[in-house]
């Protein structure tokens, strides 16, 4: 018994809350899709790391922390780009970090869900993220879309509030790749 | 005897022309008014109105050329002399090439900018070029004096219509006006 007692102990917290796993920012991609004149107008943010806590088979023990470098958004076109940093948009030196964390996590049909706490540009709003679970080798893939309102989180003050030439959703999708830490 | 030559434009003709003058004053509006504007939705739907007239000028064009190389053109005054005839010559063909060469280099300057267009929020416009920010830069030079050569074109051809019409007091002019006859 006293042989078996580390073991258990280290046992414990995998039973209760299932595996860590570490972000791989090689294979992983975190893109947000606006829209500009009625047309789709992707983005990505360069860096961002997530920390999961996750048992496929229990979910509800688990939890989901992403931390994103909101100044690495880069939408592909130089002009836009200058404006984002701006504080009518993403205000980079005001709010260089952006985070998620989870209140729980369940399943949901045939893949999961994390509620939480998105908080961006300083405003916090309640987010459900839905993503899917794929294991291959010793790591795993989530990859899951939801939309926002960039509205909910001051994004795009003044007249950039109305939302004719930039649409008011903004699709977020994430590939992330995943290591047991 | 029997003349060959026609006396006025057609209808058709003069709808070309009149439609197609009343699209390029209001494109050097529009495109004047959407680089000088500060950056806003205002800005952003001002370029959308000129990108959009700029490719209904080019499909525009098209059909005016089709239509222009199918059909006879009335003559010109027989007591025209060369130099005027060649000058006549030589602006109608500038103007048929910059009717080509600005929507063209404009569509490269958004391509090549990489922002993403719709005419009139409708159509996705194809890009012609990858995105490069010195292709754009450069292009937005050329598109930038080739209005300039637009503006110099108009000038010699309003003036040359004005000139016809109350100085040499022929049709030139008159015969193109949409009420005229000859």
């Amino acid at each position: 018994m006293r042989k078996l007692l580390p073991l258990l102990a280290l046992c414990a917290p995998l039973l209760a809350q299932g595996a860590d796993w570490k972000m791989d920012p090689a294979g992983s991609k975190l893109e947000f899709i606006a829209t500009f004149e009625k047309n789709p107008a992707p983005g990505v943010f360069r860096e961002f790391d997530a920390r999961l806590r996750f048992d496929p088979e229990k979910p509800a023990g688990g939890s989901l922390e992403v931390t994103v470098k909101v100044a690495s958004a880069d939408m592909n076109i130089p002009d836009v780009n200058k404006e984002i940093r701006n504080k009518d948009w993403f205000d980079y030196s005001g709010f260089p970090q952006a985070e998620f964390r989870s209140s729980d996590l369940r399943r949901d049909g045939k893949g999961y869900v994390a509620r939480g706490t998105l908080t961006l540009k300083g405003m916090k709003q309640a987010v459900e993220v839905p993503f899917t679970w794929a294991v291959s080798g010793d790591g795993a893939t989530m990859e899951g879309e939801f939309t926002l309102k960039r509205g909910d989180f001051g994004i795009g003050l003044g007249e950039w509030k109305a939302t004719d030439t930039i649409g008011g959703d903004v699709k977020v999708k994430f590939r992330v790749k995943l290591r047991k830490a | 005897m029997i003349r060959n030559d026609i006396e006025s434009w057609s209808p058709v003709a003069k709808l070309f022309h009149w439609a197609m003058a009343l699209l390029i004053f209001a494109q050097i509006a529009l495109g004047l008014a959407a680089v000088s504007w500060r950056i806003s939705p205002t800005k952003l739907n001002l370029f959308v109105w000129h990108k959009s007239t700029g490719m209904l000028i080019l499909a525009l064009l098209a059909l005016r050329l089709l239509w222009r190389l199918s059909h006879r053109a009335p003559e010109l005054p027989w007591e025209m002399p060369l130099w005027e005839r060649a000058g006549a010559h030589l602006s109608h063909m500038l103007l048929y090439a910059l009717m080509i060469a600005l929507p063209v280099t404009g569509w490269v300057i958004s391509s090549a900018s990489n922002v993403p267009f719709k005419i009139f929020w409708t159509i996705p416009l194809p890009a012609i070029t990858g995105p490069d920010k010195a292709v754009s830069d450069l292009f937005a030079a050329i598109h930038g004096w080739l209005v300039t050569l637009l503006a110099l074109v108009l000038f010699a051809h309003i003036g040359a219509a004005l000139r016809h019409h109350y100085v040499k007091r022929d049709t030139v002019l008159s015969r193109m006006l949409p009420w005229g006859t000859s």
